[in-house]
């Protein structure tokens, strides 16, 4: 790697000095990828918060393996009554649907952006910014109901295992805080796209970068969706 | 994957009643399938260079070594816990 240095010009092998050397160094044009450089650092950020998510998912596996106490049943915890009728789990099928309707949008904008429609472009993020302040909206409804009327805590509930509330809190609620960060930077990049930002700057990649955050949110509900309310 | 001694097998309201292997295989190959779709199809990795899709889908293999150490561990930990309770 050393050597690829070495065909640059003089000027700029010549080591400055202390920690702008450093800089220098590391962030000299050497490609691994040749992708837009945003977009390769949104994947290894994605596939850092891959690793976090696992750990949290892969901890409440084990905590619910080696649970003595019964686990809550998680169909009736979840159910509403709706006009007399108690029906299970549909709160997250339709946050679920929510989501993916979501990612849907988003993927239309994307394809709006590299037409250079402005106008849908924006129109398509701001839309999938709003799903997103719904999902969050019924989640916040979901925590409510359960901190409120069924008294599930972090270090203990009525329903079963005490442990279960840690793991719904922590899952969802870092789950949460990235579908609420992600409206934010859906309608600071749909802002941007109105002013002919990236018109001028001549490419509507952060769109797409801004889409890659998006599903990938819509790809951890999937994980969450499957192991702690289906199982 | 893991099933535990059914402590706590309660009916549940399902639509369908599908148990054991047959439910959790279906689930575990949906999520799979939607969640393949959505890296692919959404995030565009099908068209993305080999040497990315590499970078991004190796690693996770990794995490597959966690959850199986995590699932023999909580076994161990169920077992040890009722050691102790039972004295």
């Amino acid at each position: 790697m050393a050597e690829s240095a070495v065909t640059t010009t003089e000027a700029s092998t010549s080591a400055l000095p202390g920690l702008p050397g450093v800089v220098a160094d590391w962030s000299g044009d050497k490609n691994a990828f040749p992708v837009p450089w945003g977009k390769a650092m949104m994947w290894i950020f994605l596939l850092s918060d891959t690793f976090i998510f696992t750990c949290f998912l892969t901890s409440y596996m084990n905590v619910r393996i080696s649970t003595t106490v019964p686990w809550p049943n998680v169909s009736d915890v979840f159910a509403l009554d709706i006009g007399g009728r108690r029906i299970p789990l549909i709160l997250i099928a339709i946050m679920t649907m929510v989501l993916i309707t979501s990612s849907g949008t988003m993927a239309m904008a994307v394809n709006m952006g590299y037409r250079r429609h402005r106008a849908n472009t924006t129109a398509l993020m701001l839309i999938t910014a709003a799903f997103g302040a719904i999902f969050v909206g019924m989640q916040a409804f979901e925590w409510t109901k359960l901190i409120v009327h069924e008294g599930v805590r972090p270090w203990g509930n009525p329903l079963g295992a005490p442990q279960f509330g840690s793991c719904f809190f922590m899952i969802t609620g870092f789950h949460g805080l990235h579908v609420s960060a992600g409206v934010v930077y859906l309608s600071v990049v749909a802002k941007r796209v109105w002013s002919g930002f990236y018109d001028r700057k001549g490419s509507y990649e952060t769109v797409e970068i801004t889409g890659l955050y998006w599903h990938f949110v819509d790809l951890v509900w999937v994980f969450i969706f499957a192991f702690f309310y289906l199982w | 994957m893991h099933t535990k001694p059914p402590l706590h097998t309660q009916p549940r309201p399902d639509y369908f009643h599908l148990h054991g292997y047959l439910r959790w295989s279906l689930i575990i190959i949906f999520m799979l399938l939607k969640a393949s779709f959505i890296v692919a199809v959404f995030m565009h990795m099908a068209w993305e260079r080999l040497a990315l899709k590499f970078a991004i889908l190796v690693p996770p293999l990794c995490l597959l070594v966690l959850i199986g150490l995590m699932a023999i561990e909580g076994d161990y930990t169920f077992l040890t816990r009722l050691a102790s309770f039972l004295h």
